[in-house]
């Protein structure tokens, strides 16, 4: 045992790295850092909108109306008169919780499925995997119109709507991600010590496939903000007076030939969200999958 | 015809290769033995010229009056499948599974030539006969998922010297391969020297198979040349220290302080057994192949009936799919058998309720082959080590973890690391500490030195000899490697397809082996020692 | 083979049967009596009892549930509330422009993302590669209907190349009626040709990454010679199973996409029908969609089939 110093000498890089090492690699990425700016920047107006917007978005004052973008109103006005900079803030409080909620019923249902039809196989995976096919069957927007049109339309009702959709993404991500876990030699050795497939799916399978649904996350966030403005112009999203960028988008449809600022501006902030997002879920995917790392 | 010289490799920043000579001549076989990381498979790739996208080389590589380093990506295109052939470690992903071995192999046929298809297929019809593989039986049109790991090792071989190369790389070729197939696929790479006059690099771990097959050896390490010479010369002298210690570490065998246990020395004694198989059938459910016959399940353990004494070291040697893994994870209660009986500490285990049969089993523990893939990345060492004190339904207590990593030359610091920070070696100790924290008095050892390298391999032998010497331990010894059974073990199991053909102890059995099997096994088997008693200069 | 097929082709039957329950189910809980619909808010006790009585809404639910799905499958989808004509004349009417919308779609997507998708993984790390990557983080972030309302500025406000919307049917000339479809269509593919070539090159990378390209190399095959003859063929797989679901999507697009451009399709339909409470249309044009998604991942099964020889064999 005298020997034992010699095979420290090559130590082998891991998935695990520490906290420091993680930051400094992640300040490289340059998906994950625009990402992660614009992401922030999204965020923190949404916040700012609690407290301050330059005008106030109940107020209809029709002498303002359909301005063009000026040092007033940095978007112009919309044909109430109302500030489209001050909407587009407010609203987007709205989008990232439809989102936020939606992804929120996806993982709390999904994640616990697809686990337990990759622990248990049989039976339970079979009914798992035909609720899938089910669910895949109705494509997620024509669902989400059915539910709204059903229970009226709301923004509630639209948060439902594409949570259901949610749910099986999460359910065959983690079932898949779980069946790649559970032939691992230290699985085996949690079953060898008589732990119970509840037990071990929580110790060692969810830990090991975090990365994975956070990076999966982030997507259906941004998937969620997209469907949102759909539904919401449409008119079956977020109801006036709240404010919301599809539903902005669907006001300027008729106005598009002498207004198309209208149009423009909520698109924007749409895509500059979705964008911020899809970036920071390819950065964090090239940083926490050590599968996609490798290079050749 | 093949000759490096001062070559040198830096993938990144890091140096990979140092002044690397290599010299190799028509009809000659070359081994280029060293331990992982040594910088062997990188030599392959830079003759090859498909290095990783980082990497810088210097020195100079010529074949015959080529400079590959010098040659564009088209001269090497020409110069790859035509004059020099590359086979590579895992047959099971080497070749396509989309494609018809025909395909893959008159494609390289029909790039180099120009041949029309027809030709091609000829060709490749009379290469895999060439290569042993009877194109009646395994025709053309066959897909790689349809042939054994060995059949597909013939299948890339047979890529490999579709154009009759001068010079043909084998990078490990048998390693992912049984001992049985391993001397059927060097038999065949040597008649391949003979019949077509051709060098071969042959790349190996592994000093036994080097010394049977090469005429000359080279040994690296840290991408360093250490010696090279004719292999015989070499390996007997052992005039350089690290060849020496690779050589010793080849062959090391534990110094025991205790008696050897056997099975026919204990039953003398009268002692009980500690554990007693009867009996024992495992079954898998096979994939339905029709909608109207009942899918047969398969037999992975068929009948098999042993006895295990305190202290014994019983080895179960066989190939793979030989159902040794099944019944060990039987053993463990992982697996529920068909039928038979498990009588552990005089406590049948399979009649008893789940919470019984684990708080009688906390004496049966388990190290596995892999020592990467056996603990969870995301769990500190005091966490990894404490996993099977679940059994008795406590956390292990700080005194308790320190103890364990010591006794496997850990140090109680190592408790607040997180697996990545160890080695392999350390890994494997770390799990035999996970092993020996129920204090258990028999440890199931699935494959436990066969990823590790002949010097780290050799200092786990010692620390499991240690512990049996101690702490009266009993192993079963699961193994596909019969140097370390001869090195280690007391009693030896053979299995084949589901059966246990042949039991005895280690010097008996393989003095005198009795079946046939065996006997193809044991003839098999590289042997170092034995080559180098045998084998002229 | 024939086993996998049998697999796969009974787990379609059950899924379609799963639908069909559910769809008949929501459109059960959905408030509104269609008797009430149909007659109005002035419609006395008697008249409502009587109508209910023959459109057979007092029946069972079993028996109306087997009623409507024995209808279905010979094609009797009964009389739209609203429309009072049959709904089958009314689904066909409407299909004439969405399913050719879908289909010049799904082509258009396919022969963008396709190329595009090879070019990036092929020069990998490349200027071309990141602009093409560039653009198709971009292409996701569009909403469509944004996407849609653009362009109807640009070519129909401003050029004046074509219609704003509206569809003037095929007997108007073929050339005119496709004239009407070029941005919905465009609209509907953008974003999917955006996925499937960021799945078409990850799919090649991956292949790209595996051991038996390494063989091929070995063989002496130039790096675009392995690309097309080995890597391409490994990643359709993934491909395949994008198209079929983007299959669903530009099926659902349409329900926005139609409205944008007053498109007189099935999406438009199925919308206004919710609007309107005319369930049976609502129950019957689903059903078909989701029958179609079905359908259509199940030709992705069989085309599986064709690429891997190892679901072909019995044996694996």
């Amino acid at each position: 045992m005298s020997e034992l110093g010699i095979d420290r000498s090559h130590q082998i890089p891991d998935e695990r790295e520490t906290w420091r090492h993680f930051v400094r690699k992640a300040m490289r990425n340059r998906s994950f850092v625009i990402g992660a700016i614009i992401t922030s920047v999204i965020l923190f107006t949404a916040l700012i909108s609690f407290i301050w917007t330059p005008f106030d978005v109940t107020k209809l004052e029709i002498v303002n109306r359909l301005k063009k973008p000026d040092w007033v109103y940095w978007f112009g006005t919309d044909h109430f008169g109302r500030d489209m900079f001050s909407m587009i803030m407010v609203g987007s409080r709205n989008s990232i919780a439809v989102a936020f909620v939606a992804v929120a019923i996806g993982l709390a249902i999904g994640v616990p499925l697809g686990t337990l039809a990759a622990a248990r196989k049989g039976i339970i995976e079979e009914i798992l995997m035909r609720f899938n096919d089910l669910v895949f069957a109705f494509p997620a927007l024509l669902s989400a119109v059915m539910i709204t049109a059903i229970f009226g339309p709301g923004a509630v009702n639209a948060i439902i709507a594409i949570g259901i959709f949610n749910i099986p993404v999460f359910a065959r991500l983690s079932r898949s991600a779980a069946m790649t876990i559970w032939p691992r030699e230290y699985v085996m050795a949690a079953r060898v010590a008589g732990k119970s497939s509840t037990r071990i799916t929580i110790e060692h399978i969810l830990p090991n496939i975090a990365n994975l649904l956070i990076v999966q996350a982030t997507i259906q966030f941004s998937l969620g903000i997209l469907a949102e403005a759909g539904l919401s112009y449409v008119g079956l999203g977020t109801q006036p007076p709240m404010p919301s960028w599809g539903r902005m988008l669907f006001e300027a449809q008729t106005m598009i030939g002498f207004a198309p600022h209208m149009a423009l501006f909520p698109g924007i902030a749409i895509i500059f969200t979705v964008l911020g997002l899809n970036l920071l879920g390819d950065g964090l995917r090239d940083l926490l999958d050590p599968k996609l790392r490798r290079e050749r | 015809m093949l000759s490096i010289q001062n070559l040198s490799l830096d993938i990144g920043n890091t140096s990979i290769l140092k002044d690397i000579d290599l010299k190799i001549e028509q009809g000659q076989v070359m081994g280029l033995v060293g331990e992982s990381g040594s910088g062997k498979s990188m030599t392959a790739l830079a003759i090859m010229q498909l290095l990783p996208h980082s990497s810088t080389t210097t020195g100079q590589i010529n074949f015959d009056d080529i400079n590959i380093l010098d040659s564009d990506e088209n001269q090497m295109c020409n110069l790859r499948g035509d004059d020099i052939g590359m086979v590579f470690q895992e047959p099971m992903t080497a070749l396509n599974p989309v494609k018809t071995i025909g395909e893959q192999i008159a494609e390289g046929i029909r790039f180099h030539t120009g041949a029309s298809g027809k030709d091609a297929r000829e060709r490749a019809i009379e290469i895999l006969q060439q290569v042993g593989l009877d194109p009646m039986q395994y025709g053309l049109d066959r897909y790689p998922h349809e042939l054994s790991g060995g059949q597909r090792q013939r299948v890339v071989i047979a890529i490999a010297c579709a154009m009759q190369p001068k010079l043909l790389i084998a990078d490990e070729p048998t390693t992912a391969l049984d001992v049985t197939i391993q001397a059927q696929i060097l038999e065949l790479l040597q008649k391949l020297v003979e019949e077509n006059n051709m060098g071969l690099l042959l790349i190996s771990h592994d000093l036994g198979v080097i010394a049977d097959t090469a005429d000359e050896i080279t040994i690296i390490r840290s991408g360093e040349i250490i010696e090279c010479g004719p292999t015989m010369e070499i390996l007997r002298n052992q005039s350089h220290s690290y060849t020496r210690q690779l050589a010793k570490a080849s062959t090391h065998v534990p110094v025991r302080k205790t008696r050897p246990v056997t099975a026919s020395t204990s039953k003398k004694r009268q002692t009980e057994p500690l554990l007693q198989v009867t009996d024992l059938i495992c079954e898998y459910p096979t994939k339905r192949k029709s909608l109207f016959t009942k899918p047969k399940p398969f037999r992975a353990v068929d009948g098999v009936t042993f006895d295990i004494y305190p202290g014994q070291t019983l080895a179960l040697v066989g190939e793979s799919g030989c159902g040794k893994s099944t019944l060990a994870k039987t053993l463990l209660q992982v697996h529920r058998p068909h039928s038979g009986e498990i009588v552990f500490e005089n406590k049948n285990l399979l009649n008893s309720n789940r919470k019984e049969m684990f708080a009688a089993r906390r004496h049966m523990q388990i190290v596995f082959q892999d020592p990467y893939g056996s603990f969870n990345p995301r769990h500190k060492v005091g966490n990894i080590v404490s996993e099977p004190m679940h059994l008795v339904n406590r956390k292990a207590t700080q005194d308790e973890l320190i103890k364990a990593l010591l006794q496997v030359g850990l140090s109680a610091d190592d408790l607040e690391k997180y697996p990545h920070e160890f080695s392999g070696g350390q890994r494997q100790r770390l799990a035999i500490a996970r092993a020996l924290i129920t204090k258990p008095r028999l440890i199931i050892a699935d494959e436990p030195v066969s990823a590790l390298d002949v010097s780290i391999r050799a200092q786990i032998l010692d620390l499991l000899n240690e512990l049996r010497d101690n702490f009266q331990i009993s192993y079963l010894f699961i193994t596909h490697d019969l140097s370390v059974v001869r090195a280690f073990c007391d009693d030896v199991m053979v299995m084949n397809s589901g059966k246990i053909i042949e039991t005895g102890s280690v010097t008996k059995l393989f003095d005198n082996p009795k079946d046939e099997y065996t006997r193809q096994l044991l003839a098999a088997a590289p042997d170092l020692q034995r080559t180098l008693g045998t084998k002229p200069i | 083979m024939l086993y996998y097929l049998i697999r796969r082709f009974t787990s379609l039957l059950l899924t379609l049967a799963l639908s069909t329950i559910v769809i008949f189910m929501v459109m059960e809980i959905v408030p509104g009596d269609p008797a009430l619909i149909i007659l109005g808010i002035g419609a006395t006790d008697e008249t409502l009892a009587a109508l209910r009585e023959q459109m057979g809404l007092n029946l069972p639910l079993m028996t109306r549930y087997l009623q409507w799905v024995s209808g279905v499958l010979v094609g009797d989808l009964g009389t739209s509330y609203t429309y009072s004509v049959p709904v089958s004349e009314l689904i066909a009417e409407r299909s004439i422009v969405s399913i050719p919308l879908a289909i010049i779609a799904l082509t258009l997507s396919t022969i963008i993302a396709i190329p595009t998708g090879i070019l990036a993984a092929s020069k990998r790390g490349q200027i071309a590669d990141t602009g093409i990557m560039g653009l198709t983080q971009l292409g996701i972030a569009i909403p469509n209907f944004w996407f849609a309302m653009l362009m109807v500025y640009v070519f129909a406000v401003m050029l004046r190349w074509v219609p704003a919307g509206g569809f003037p049917g095929w007997d108007q000339g073929i050339f005119n009626a496709l004239k009407s479809l070029v941005l919905p269509a465009v609209a509907l593919a953008l974003p999917q040709a955006a996925i499937l070539s960021r799945v078409t090159r990850s799919a090649l990378l991956e292949a790209l990454g595996e051991d038996y390209i390494r063989t091929a190399r070995a063989k002496g095959l130039t790096r675009s010679m392995v690309l097309w003859r080995h890597a391409l063929r490994d990643a359709l797989i993934p491909v395949l199973t994008i198209m079929g679901l983007q299959f669903a999507f530009l099926l659902a697009g349409t329900i926005i996409i139609e409205n944008v451009f007053y498109l007189p399709g099935l999406g438009r339909l199925i919308f206004q029908a919710i609007t309107q409470r005319d369930l049976i249309v609502v129950e019957s044009s689903v059903v078909l969609l989701v029958a179609s998604v079905i359908l259509i991942n199940f030709m992705v099964d069989i085309a599986y089939a064709l690429v891997d020889p190892r679901l072909q064999s019995e044996r694996s």
